[in-house]
Formats: C-alpha cells, sequence, structure tokens
C-alpha cells in the first residue's frame, strides 16, 4: 500500500511509516469486530486507507475556514451569461434555492452541506465538528431532504432546473 | 435551460439523487472490505452501497485508493 499511497499522493516514507503504526494501533483494538466477511488484509488495509486519507485531507485543508468558505457566495451568475432572458432564469433559479438554504435548514446543516460542496469531505467536515463521518453524512442528508420538501413546497422544477 | 453556477448545478444533482433512506459513511466502511474484494457491486442487495459512492466523494475517493491496492496484491499474489 505505501506505494500506492507514494505514487497517488507524493507522500514520503515517514508519513507512510506513521499511517502502519497507527493502523496497526486500530487493528489491535478493533480485531474483535473482525468478521471474516473479506480476508484479514482486505480489512486491515480498509483502516489504513482511511487514516491515511484522513490525514492526506487534514494538511490539505488545514488553512481553510468553514466560516469563509461559507461567506463566500457559492452561487454567483457566470459572467460568461450574456443572454438577458438566460440571467433572468437563472436568477430566479438561484433565489428560490438559496431562500430554502437559509430558512429551511438549520445553520450546522448549511455549513455541512456548503462545506460539502466546497470539495471537504465527510470525515474532514466531521474532524472540524469533533464528530463522526456517519453523524455528518446524516446531517446533510437530513439537509438535502430538508430542501427538497421546501423547493417541492415552492413548486420548484428539478427536471427543468437542470434541464 | 438557464446557465447555473457550477455549484448549484451540483446541489442540484445532489438533491435528485436524495432517497428518503441512505447509507452513511460509517455503515459504508461496515462493509467495505468485503465490497472491494467484489467485482463490481452491480448486484441488488449493493445498490444501496452504490449509491452512497455516487453521493459521498470522500468515501468514493477512498475505496477506489482501497480497490486499487487490493487488486494490486492480488495481480501480485497470482504471479
Amino acid at each position: 500500500m505505501g506505494p500506492k499511497l507514494k505514487s497517488t499522493y507524493g507522500v514520503d516514507d515517514a508519513f507512510v511509516e506513521d499511517v502502519a503504526q497507527e493502523t496497526m494501533i486500530i487493528v489491535l483494538q478493533k480485531l474483535n469486530t473482525f468478521r471474516g466477511e473479506s480476508s484479514l488484509y482486505t480489512w486491515v488495509c480498509s483502516i489504513a486507507v482511511r487514516l491515511a486519507l484522513g490525514e492526506i485531507r487534514r494538511k490539505r485543508w488545514s488553512d481553510q475556514s468553514l466560516d469563509a468558505m461559507c461567506a463566500d457566495d457559492a452561487f454567483g451568475l457566470p459572467s460568461t451569461l450574456a443572454d438577458f432572458t438566460d440571467r433572468i432564469a437563472a436568477t430566479e433559479i438561484l433565489n428560490i434555492v438559496k431562500l430554502s438554504i437559509n430558512t429551511a435548514l438549520t445553520e450546522k446543516q448549511r455549513t455541512a452541506l456548503l462545506a460539502e460542496l466546497y470539495g471537504l469531505t465527510t470525515d474532514e467536515i466531521a474532524r472540524r465538528f469533533h464528530t463522526t463521518a456517519g453523524a455528518i453524512y446524516k446531517l446533510t442528508h437530513d439537509a438535502r431532504r430538508a430542501l427538497l420538501k421546501d423547493l417541492r413546497k415552492k413548486g420548484f422544477d428539478m427536471e427543468a432546473a437542470l434541464g | 435551460m438557464a446557465e447555473l453556477p457550477e455549484k448549484m448545478t451540483e446541489l442540484l444533482k445532489l438533491l435528485k439523487m436524495t432517497n428518503t433512506t441512505e447509507i452513511d459513511c460509517d455503515a459504508f466502511w461496515e462493509k467495505a472490505a468485503e465490497l472491494s474484494e467484489r467485482e463490481t457491486l452491480d448486484a441488488d442487495d449493493l445498490k444501496d452501497y452504490l449509491h452512497h459512492l455516487q453521493l459521498c466523494p470522500g468515501c468514493a475517493e477512498q475505496f477506489a485508493l482501497l480497490k486499487a491496492v487490493i487488486d494490486g496484491h492480488n495481480d501480485n499474489d497470482s504471479i
């Protein structure tokens, strides 16, 4: 796995060694949960992969704050949009969705969903929220459902918006 | 069709794919090792796991790496 990590993510030997050590600690802690549904090698690799990418992402996003991401306007209209009718139609869609984001979601749901749109993975958002990736997935899933419900209530036509 | 900002289009696509019940990341990784040894995730009983990968780029990236490591290991074994 080390060579794959190095060739794909450009990490060094020290990084690979740290991941290997951390993996061994977790494997020893969780060995009693291994159900034999895969080979032991695969199971150990599944733990190592999560640890390795978690660390790589933590470094990748370390200088980005969630607040700054959410303050930025992710939904600005493209400057290339010259056609007046298109601009009106796009503005209408944006306004409806933005209103739903601001009224139908909790602050936490809004932050997690926007962070996800900016490319932060659930495990990285979880690290910042001091929770698990599963809990963040549930949070964003609830956010998507709440948005959908609100948009449907407003008669929003998803198919038409996406073309 | 109106040209929308990229992030808005991404959000609408995510909403379109949203199901009432979905597998979360922790549940996916409970089964990821077993799934990575499969040839394909097209089977009916695995569609929820495949759906999770389509909605969760983080898990998709991790799973692709796991699959590459396992496939590489198996290729070396078969030589």
